[in-house]
């Protein structure tokens, strides 16, 4: 062989090995599927929602939870006991039976954004999902519900 | 002499377009097949996709949904859930391979799950599940209870 045909060779080798680098990187960039995250978040702002519209809703002690919360940033009594002590037992209650162990912080604030009264379930490392701050009416007044979900 | 040197030119072009065919076909295969992987891949993550949209998609199905007077609420109906459940298994193409179920699940309740959908392949490989708390409306006691709803996808 002549040395400008065992070059050309060379160069060929180097060539197909770039070509097959270049593949590998584009399947391996390709499958990585960064769709993923944003899908997780979606489900996980879904469920803190749902969970708003949950607490806000539920019937609970012949009147509803609402009514709870609001007497809670009030400061007076429901179905006897301390308002707030009542809402948050009642929230970590509804969290365990319907969330499957996913990390959540839940806030109630009165209409001045002071919190009335809080609940977590956990330290969260990777980040917050937050649902929309949720307005709860009462008959003796307004308050708002922030969720917060823990990212996995 | 010179017949010879054609001869080989002529051997050597066929070796060219030979290998070069070759080549060709080796690319069209990869190109094929990364296309159908691709377009599976893609076909996978719109099916997840649907799948985790359900948790909002179907507690809002007007089949289920609470209304009063016309009013829709976010919230599931009893009683609208346990009738569709009869009625559901014509909903394959929305739902596909799956198990849609309603546990009542505060304050304390007793009764029983109901099954919205179900419907499972011959052979399952694998199983996705997800869950959702909803508000649930039960008209017999016309109160508002609270709900986990489970999805579970079969592949």
């Amino acid at each position: 062989m002549k040395r400008a045909q065992i070059e050309i060779v060379g160069l060929v080798i180097i060539v197909v090995i770039f070509v097959f680098s270049a593949i590998i990187f584009l399947r391996i960039y390709l499958a990585s599927n960064p769709s993923t995250s944003l899908d997780e978040n979606l489900l996980l702002t879904q469920k803190a929602n749902n969970l708003a519209n949950s607490i806000k809703g539920v019937d609970t002690c012949n009147s509803n939870m609402a009514q709870a919360i609001v007497s809670c940033c009030g400061a007076e009594p429901f179905c006897g006991r301390d308002a707030c002590s009542f809402v948050s037992g009642e929230i970590a209650k509804i969290v365990n039976l319907t969330l499957s162990g996913e990390k959540v912080s839940v806030e109630l604030k009165d209409r001045d954004g002071k919190t009335c009264a809080s609940y977590g379930n956990g330290k969260c490392i990777s980040g917050f999902v937050a649902a929309s701050p949720s307005p709860i009416k009462g008959v003796s007044g307004e308050a708002e519900i922030y969720i917060n979900m823990c990212k996995k | 002499m010179n017949n010879k040197k054609g001869q080989l030119q002529i051997q050597e072009t066929i070796l060219v377009i030979f290998i070069f065919t070759i080549i060709l076909l080796i690319g069209l295969t990869v190109f094929y097949r990364y296309t159908i992987d691709s377009i599976r891949a893609d076909q996978e993550r719109y099916e997840d996709f649907k799948f985790k949209v359900g948790i909002s998609s179907i507690p809002s199905m007007s089949e289920i949904k609470c209304s009063f007077l016309g009013e829709q609420k976010e919230c599931i109906d009893l009683d609208k859930a346990i009738a569709f459940s009869i009625y559901s298994k014509d909903y394959f193409s929305l739902f596909g391979y799956s198990n849609i179920t309603l546990y009542l699940v505060y304050p304390g309740s007793v009764h029983k799950p109901v099954l919205i959908y179900y419907r499972k392949p011959a052979v399952v490989r694998q199983s996705q599940i997800i869950s959702t708390p909803v508000l649930v409306y039960d008209p017999e006691y016309a109160n508002y209870k609270i709900g986990k709803l489970v999805l579970v996808r079969y592949k």
